[in-house]
Parts: C-alpha cells; sequence; structure tokens
C-alpha cells in the first residue's frame, strides 16, 4: 500500500509520520535527537514506518523538514519548518489563520491566507530564543520534570512577572524568585506568562491561532495563557507536536518544489 | 579540653547551580567542607549544605563563633551572622590559599568576575562580565546535556580534543544554537565540548583587567579545567587554580566572619565594599 | 559561477592605491587625510592629500574575519559590544599591531595628520577619528550634518557648504598649499564620472539574468569607495562595464539558473560574504541590488558647483533621509530591477543603517505588495549572527516566493 513519510529533525526530538493518499496518519515516531541527527532520523522513520504496518518499499516518497533536514540523508526532498507547519495545519483548520510553532530552540509565527499560502512568516529575534528549553530550565531549577511545570502551574494564585525578554535574563529573574521565597506553581505561571509575552511580541494576530510545537502538546496551560493574552481562541490541531513532520509528508505526497541544495540533484 | 582561643566559623556561598558549606578553624584550617545542588527552594538547600559541612567536620552547630554567608541567595541563610559580597569573599578566600596579590578570575554558574587582589587580601577592583554573556556555567552544563554526557563528563570529552569547534556568540542563548549547529555538522562532540569552554574563555578575556599572577576559582574551575587552558591560550598567560576552588568564596566568607569577630566581638555584621 | 574576469585589475587598481598611500605616509610625500566615508574627498585630493578610509579597513577586517579578534580588544577597554563593530574592529586591529595593508608593502595604517568626518551617516565615526586624534594628537574636523531629511532644501545644502567652506583654511594650513578652484572642480568632475560609470554598472543588473549581483557589488565597489577623484577609478569601471556588457550580451548570469530576484537593504554581513553569496545561488535566488551598493552614487556633483554640489550629494544619499522617502527610494528600485522581495538586514551595531526597526519592512511589502525578510546580523561582529537562524529564515522565504510564482526545475 502506497504512503508517503515526513520526518522532523528538531533540534531536541526528531519526528516522524506516515500518511496515505487521502492523508489519514497511519503511523508516528518521536524519539531524541542527540549527537546524531541522521541515526535519529533513520529511528524515528522505521518506527513510524512499524506503527503504520508499512516497509518502506512502500514508501513513494519522504521529505525532511526542521532543523537537521539537510541530514535526512535518504530524503527525496526538504522545506523549512516554516513551510510544513503552515501546509500541516490547514489541512485542519482552513484559512486564514496564523500559526504559532512553539519548539525547543526558538518560536515562529506564520500568516497563512484564505487559501493556505503563506503570506509571511516572523521567527523569534535571537534574543528571545530559547523557548522550550527555556520551561526545561526553570524545570530544573525547581527540581522537577518539564512536563509537570503544566499541572503545577494550575495551582498558581499569584502573578509574578518576569519582565525581560533575554532568555537568559529571564532566567536570573527566575532565580531570584525562587531565592525570595514565591511558590512553585506561581513560578511556573510566570514562566508561561514570560513565553505568552514574547510570542505575542513577535507580531499581530488578526482572526483564528492555531499553535503547534512540542512545547504546545505538553503545555496546555501556555496555550490558555496565550488564548487569553491574544484575546482569541487558539486552535490546538491533532498531534501538534507531529505537525512539521505531517506537513513534511503532505509536501511530499503533493511534490512540493523544493528550493533547497537537493533540488540541484533533481536536474 | 578544648582551645579557647581557636574559633570556629561557617561560610556557606549559595549560588546558582550549587550551594558551598564550609567549616573553618581561626588557624585557617578547614574541618569540613560540603557542597549541594540549588534544586528549589534555596532554603531547604542551604539546611542541609549546612549539615552537611558541620557532620564533616564533627562540629556542633553550637560551638561555631558564627555562619557567614554570600553568593546570590545569601539573604536565604537564615541562621548568617553575616552576609559579605561575592567578590570581596572570593578575594579573601583565594588569598588565603595563595598569599599574594593576582588577578582573580571567579567562573561560576551566571556572573563570571575578573577581581583585582592587593598583597593584603583585599579587593581593589571588580568587573562583572557584560549582561549579555551571563549564564556561562549554565551554558557548559546545556551542552552537556546536548551530548548525552554528564556535566562532569564534559570535561572528559574536551580533554579527548585536538580543536575547538566554533562557538563564538557572547549570548548563551545563541551559543547553545551553535553547538547544535556543529552537532548537525558533524562536528565530534569531544569538539564541541572544548569549543564550548572556549567561548567561555573569550568572554573573560574581553573582560579585560589581566595582570599576572592570574588566579581563577568558582565551580567551572573546579568541574570544567578545560576553561583554564582555554583561558591560558587565548590571554597568553599562565594560569593557575586556587586550591579546591568551588569552596573559594565559602572559605573567604567564613575567614571575613572570624576576622570581622576578631574586632566587633562577632555582632551580625553585614559587610560591603 | 562564472568569475567576474576584472577581478584582477581590481586587485591591481586597489593594490596601486594602498601603496600610493603608504608612500606618502612613510616618505611623507604628501599629507595623509582620513575621511569617512561619504566625507569630502574631492576636496582633500584637490589640496593633494593622500586620502584613507577607515571604513574600508574595517571592512576588510571584517571579510577577513580577523574583527573577531580585534574587537574584544576594544570592549575591554570599555567600548561597548553595541556600538559600531568598525570602529571596533579597526582600533582592535590597530592596538594589536596589525593590518591586511601588509600585504601591500604598508608597515600599518597610514598615519593621519588630519581626520575628517561627516555625521550624515552616524554620530560614530566621529568617536572614532577622536580616538586615533587623541593617539596622535592630530585635528579631527569636519561637517555636522542634518539627518532624517525629507526633500533636500536650499536651506540643508546651505547649511552644509558653509561648513565646508569652513574646512578649506585649516586644510588648506595642513596641507602647506592653497585651494587651486580649476583643480578642485577637475576632481569633482571626475569623481562625477567615476560616480556615473559605477551607477551604470550597478544598472546592468536589471537585465534578466543579472550580469552582477549585490555580492560581486559589495567587492567591485572598492574604487568607488576609496578612489573618488582619481583618474585610475574611472579606468577601472570603463573595463568592468565592458565585461558586464559583454556578460549580458552573452546571457552569462550572477546567479545561474536565476528564478528569484531580491533586493537587500542594509550592511553587508562581511564575514558572511561567501556563504551568504553560496546560499542564495543554492536557492537560485539573486540580489540584483542593494540600498549599500547605490550608496556610492553622488549624481548631485557638479564641477561648475564644486562645494554646492559636494554638499547636495552628501544629503541626497538615503541614509541621510527620512522614512518616506526611503520608501520612495525602494519602490523605485523594486520597480527598475523587478525584484520580487526585499531583505532587510538589521545590523546589530549600525542603527543607521538598520532599516528595519521603525517598521519599514511591513510598510514596504504593504505598499508595494511584495514580501520582505527581516534578517538579525550585523556589518563586522559574527557574533551577533546566527547562521543557523539565517538559512532557515532565507530557505523559508524562497520557498514562499516559490509558491506564489513556481518555476519548475527543468524551466530553468
Amino acid at each position: 500500500m502506497t504512503c508517503w513519510a515526513g520526518i522532523d529533525s528538531g533540534s531536541w526530538a526528531t519526528k516522524a509520520v506516515v500518511i496515505d493518499a487521502e492523508a489519514r496518519v497511519l503511523g508516528t515516531a518521536v524519539v531524541r535527537s542527540g549527537a546524531d541527527l541522521s541515526g535519529a532520523a533513520e529511528r524515528a522513520y522505521l518506527t513510524a514506518l512499524d506503527e503504520a504496518k508499512r516497509a518502506t518499499t512502500d514508501v513513494s516518497a519522504v521529505w525532511a523538514t526542521g532543523f537537521g533536514r539537510q541530514s535526512v540523508t535518504f530524503a527525496d526532498g526538504s522545506r523549512t519548518e516554516l513551510d510544513c507547519h503552515g501546509r500541516g495545519v490547514v489541512h485542519y483548520v482552513p484559512g486564514p489563520i496564523v500559526v504559532v510553532d512553539i519548539g525547543g530552540q526558538d518560536a515562529k509565527v506564520i500568516r497563512l491566507d484564505d487559501t493556505g499560502r503563506r503570506l509571511a512568516h516572523r521567527m523569534n529575534r535571537k534574543c528571545a530564543a530559547g523557548t522550550g528549553s527555556f520551561l526545561d530550565e526553570i524545570a530544573l531549577r525547581l527540581g522537577i520534570e518539564a512536563y509537570e511545570l503544566d499541572r503545577l502551574a494550575d495551582g498558581a494564585t499569584e502573578e509574578l512577572e518576569l519582565s525581560s525578554f533575554c532568555t537568559v535574563f529571564a532566567g536570573t529573574e527566575l532565580l531570584t524568585l525562587i531565592r525570595s521565597g514565591k511558590r512553585p506553581a506561581d513560578l511556573a505561571s510566570a514562566a508561561y506568562r514570560s513565553l505568552v509575552m514574547r510570542i505575542s511580541a513577535m507580531d499581530v494576530f488578526p482572526g483564528r491561532v492555531v499553535a503547534t510545537g512540542g512545547v504546545v502538546a505538553h503545555h496546555p496551560h501556555l496555550v490558555r495563557m496565550l488564548a487569553d493574552k491574544l484575546r482569541s481562541e487558539v486552535v490546538v490541531p491533532p498531534h501538534p507536536q507531529e505537525m512539521g513532520a505531517f506537513g513534511a509528508a503532505l509536501a511530499a505526497r503533493d511534490g512540493a518544489v523544493a528550493v533547497g541544495p537537493e533540488a540541484h540533484h533533481d536536474t | 579540653m578544648p582551645d579557647e582561643t581557636r574559633r570556629i566559623a561557617a561560610g556557606v556561598d549559595a549560588g546558582t547551580e550549587c550551594l558551598k558549606a564550609v567549616i573553618v578553624a581561626s588557624d585557617g584550617q578547614v574541618l569540613g567542607r560540603a557542597v549541594v545542588p540549588a534544586r528549589g527552594h534555596f532554603e531547604a538547600c542551604v539546611h542541609e549544605v549546612l549539615a552537611a559541612a558541620l557532620d564533616d567536620a564533627q562540629v556542633a552547630s553550637g560551638d561555631l563563633a558564627g555562619i557567614a554567608a554570600t553568593g546570590f541567595a545569601m539573604n536565604c541563610v537564615a541562621s548568617a551572622t553575616m552576609t559579605a559580597t561575592d567578590t570581596l569573599c572570593h578575594a579573601r578566600g583565594a588569598f588565603h590559599r595563595v598569599q599574594t596579590a593576582m588577578t582573580l578570575v571567579d567562573i561560576g554558574g551566571r556572573d563570571p568576575h575578573v577581581i583585582k587582589v592587593d598583597g593584603g587580601g583585599r579587593r581593589v577592583e571588580a568587573r562583572g562580565v557584560r549582561q549579555c554573556a551571563a549564564g556561562v556555567g549554565s551554558f557548559l552544563m546545556f551542552t552537556a546535556r546536548h551530548l548525552d554526557v554528564s556535566a562532569t563528563g564534559l570535561q572528559d570529552l574536551a580533554a579527548a580534543a585536538v580543536q575547538p569547534a566554533r562557538v563564538s556568540s557572547y549570548c548563551s542563548v545563541f551559543s547553545t544554537t551553535e553547538v547544535l549547529e556543529r552537532l548537525r555538522e558533524g562536528a565530534r562532540r569531544e569538539e564541541i565540548a572544548l569549543g564550548a569552554m572556549h567561548s567561555i574563555a573569550e568572554r573573560i578575556v574581553e573582560m579585560g583587567l589581566f595582570e599576572d599572577p592570574l588566579y581563577v576559582c568558582g565551580g567551572v574551575a573546579e568541574y570544567f579545567p578545560g576553561v583554564l587552558g582555554a583561558l591560558a591560550s587565548l590571554s597568553g598567560r599562565q594560569v593557575h587554580t586556587v586550591p579546591e576552588p568551588l569552596l573559594t568564596g565559602a572559605l573567604g566568607a567564613a575567614l571575613k566572619l572570624l576576622d570581622e569577630s576578631l574586632v566587633s566581638g562577632g555582632a551580625k555584621a553585614e559587610v560591603r565594599q | 559561477m562564472t568569475a567576474i574576469r576584472s577581478t584582477a585589475a581590481l586587485r591591481d587598481a586597489m593594490g596601486g592605491y594602498f601603496r600610493a598611500l603608504g608612500e606618502a605616509a612613510e616618505r611623507k610625500t604628501a599629507p595623509v587625510a582620513w575621511c569617512s566615508s561619504v566625507g569630502p574627498v574631492e576636496l582633500l585630493r584637490a589640496l593633494g592629500f593622500a586620502v584613507f578610509f577607515p571604513e574600508n579597513h574595517a571592512a576588510m577586517l571584517g571579510a577577513a574575519r580577523t574583527a573577531q579578534r580585534y574587537m574584544p580588544i576594544v570592549h575591554s577597554q570599555g567600548y561597548s559590544p553595541d556600538i559600531c563593530s568598525y570602529l571596533t574592529s579597526d582600533i582592535g586591529a590597530y592596538l594589536a599591531g596589525e593590518t591586511p595593508l601588509q600585504a601591500y608593502g604598508l608597515p600599518g595604517i597610514p598615519k593621519a595628520d588630519v581626520l575628517v568626518f561627516n555625521t550624515n551617516q552616524c554620530r560614530d565615526v566621529r568617536d572614532w577619528f577622536e580616538w586615533y586624534a587623541r593617539r596622535w594628537n592630530a585635528p579631527v574636523i569636519g561637517v555636522r550634518s542634518p539627518r532624517a531629511i525629507d526633500d533636500v532644501t536650499t536651506n540643508d545644502v546651505d547649511g552644509v557648504t558653509v561648513q565646508l567652506e569652513a574646512l578649506v583654511p585649516a586644510l588648506e594650513a595642513i596641507a602647506g598649499v592653497r585651494l587651486d578652484a580649476g583643480r578642485l572642480a577637475e576632481t569633482v568632475a571626475t569623481s562625477r564620472r567615476t560616480s556615473d560609470l559605477w551607477e551604470t554598472c550597478l544598472q546592468s543588473a536589471s537585465r534578466r539574468p543579472a550580469p552582477l549581483n549585490f555580492f560581486d557589488g559589495t567587492v567591485h565597489m572598492g574604487p568607488a569607495v576609496v578612489m573618488r577623484g582619481l583618474d585610475e577609478a574611472n579606468g577601472y569601471y570603463q573595463r568592468l562595464l565592458a565585461e558586464l556588457g559583454e556578460r549580458a550580451r552573452d546571457g552569462v548570469a550572477a546567479v545561474p539558473g536565476e528564478r528569484y530576484r531580491l533586493y537587500w537593504d542594509g550592511m553587508p554581513i562581511w564575514g558572511r560574504l561567501r556563504a551568504l553569496s553560496g546560499l542564495f545561488a543554492e536557492f537560485r535566488t539573486a540580489v540584483v541590488a542593494s540600498t549599500y551598493c547605490n550608496s556610492w552614487i553622488f549624481s548631485a556633483l557638479d564641477p561648475a558647483d564644486p562645494l554646492r554640489s559636494m554638499a547636495r550629494a552628501s544629503l541626497e544619499l538615503f541614509i541621510v533621509r527620512s522614512e518616506q522617502p526611503k520608501v520612495r527610494y525602494i519602490e523605485a528600485m523594486v520597480r527598475r530591477y523587478q525584484v520580487d522581495g526585499v531583505i532587510f538586514h538589521d545590523c546589530r551595531t549600525c542603527p543607521s543603517n538598520s532599516n528595519a526597526r521603525y517598521g519599514m519592512p511591513r510598510r514596504v511589502s504593504e505598499e508595494l505588495g511584495i514580501p520582505t525578510l527581516v534578517l538579525d546580523g550585523d556589518v563586522n561582529d559574527l557574533r551577533c549572527f546566527s547562521d543557523e537562524q539565517a538559512r532557515t529564515n532565507i530557505e523559508g522565504f524562497v520557498e514562499q516566493l516559490a509558491d506564489v510564482r513556481p518555476v519548475r526545475m527543468d524551466a530553468s
């Protein structure tokens, strides 16, 4: 049975998605990227195929996206994560929309028109980078796992502010709050609020907002705060963490124009 | 029968990455030491590190002439009878160990400092790193995590490298992205580990103020001596390490307290310069 | 990619200029003036000065990436990493006792007898000159220019002309000669000729495919920057122009298989010029025009009215203008060069050359109906530039162009 695959090689996690001709998701996988990006891509790919009950010979094309897209040596083409997140989301949510992708090292805002075509994108200023890793650092300071932050923040009672846009400064501010004996629940909530402030300042958000990325998948509290801040509905589509990989699989199925260096191999 | 003139003090250095405590006698002998990571609320960590140091020294808290605190969270040391700023304590602690005027570089979890120490062990000038380059020690810990080694394993990796990978941003956040880029380009983990250490040494050299002899203390000197080699090659100077570099601040704080209490009789004091 | 053959002649021309400068400084055959990049060079040349442009020198340090070693030396002396990285690179190199001019036989940068600035671009250039002035006990004089000008008015021109006139006696005293009006007019005429030739070279890129691009321009602009008012500059550009004519005729492209065309606003990122040039080529995208290369076009220069026309030329420049004329200028370039998008380089240490900070990219996008992209970076300080972020931004931008106007591989 013919299928298509997409690999999203992220800085922290590598995601793979296998789809059929109707873009139904047959299998997914998330593995740690580690120091060997191409090895991680292969593991994710094979795991997703296994879940999809397909063999590599069933796959008519694999496309790659994400930070390590050039390292996915077996890919037939690649598109940036800016493209794939938008492409994946419009499959579920019709445009015009604004996609907010919150990953391990950065955040992106992608504006799409009513036909799902990309109008513009913004990446966070370098100074405000480190979004997912910022939550990891805070969890580490609080002596808990990052996924526990979400539940913790639900118990917040005091609104604390981290005013820096720089991740390093915000980290120092957080330490100062810890030093002054603030409650962990309020600190977790402050960390989320700090991310929301940074994201909301990246662009204007007319209309419907869709959130994707690993951070979105594991931190629903952040999504609620983002909706409050933007005074708009924030939709979380299916499999937000694998959205980039899903978009890459769609690009593979639809035969998008590759602009990257692999384009040269074709000619 | 206890020696009535030999007095004992505790020093606590409550840093951003870990808390250090030493128990020191007035003759300068270190009787006990302890280090715990900074996790959760500082008060609990302070309690833990002090208890462990007292236990190591086999001294009861009632026998202490006082407790001196320094470091980022010095005000969380509720039992402190004295507090003093980091650079002052590092200068005092380093001077006690090496007995010479020096340029002292303290590299800890967040804010490195270059401190000029005179022949009397006093701090005469101190310079902090530019804000954007803060978080250098934490940056090394992050790098270790991405290379799948423990923080101390980073040093073993770096020691096996010939050439450092290029990590040139002054901002620790940008440097982090660079580490990931080098990984993707296929740089060896060893080269990346050494590159991260070189990057920190560059931030330190930029601060200026260097004169011989040059001494280094702080957690980075303890756990990541690769930074010292990089510092030597970038500054073109010999780099010495203060013995037990991690404990320099805590030691200096305890000594300050003993210095002060000779004069003031141990009243709660705050030393700032 | 077919290399531009004139590059060898460019090296000869620049080498000749640097050697002559070195000789003047060493053997004292002529007084040496330092001049900011768009300072009153014609006046200095007419008085017989050998002229040195430290901004050109700083760009050389950036391109060689030695700047990365020099800047921290100056930062440690209390100059902020947030100020002009040209300044910190150049002074750092001086303190390190190194210069790429050693390759031309100069022992070091030529010591100035006078340093002449024009603040039409920024304040930093004056601070930069004053550092050397203190070191050498040399005079710093110049023009304090109005900035953020809407339309250039007679009053603006008068104000700068008066200042230029006031420089004359001071410069005469240093040079030990009186200003010869005929020689000034000749120098202005030569300079204008350079400007016209350079402009024609750049305009050759309005052809499809473009025979030269922004990255070529940043190399070949050398004579327009440092040899204005010298005949050798014109000899070089005649030669380059002939070659560009051949390339256009033969369809030789700066970017083979050119599919998309972009405009670049802001400073080059000297230490990543080659990498970026390769990246755009990979995406078959030609950066066909730029504010930067156009900044050495001085069409107002007029030998019939030398000082006044110099004043006007210095005021008409893009960098001296307010937001509206800047947007109108970019609009004209977008039309002339038929570009598909505009890249704004937000240069961390050069606010004067960064136009992304007051909402211009968005306005340009809305008013001209073309996409824009902001790239974070710096002219010399590579610590403010992320290869990764730049690549994803640029690649994503080209994908966006490709989705609007798809060109299949086989079309090229």
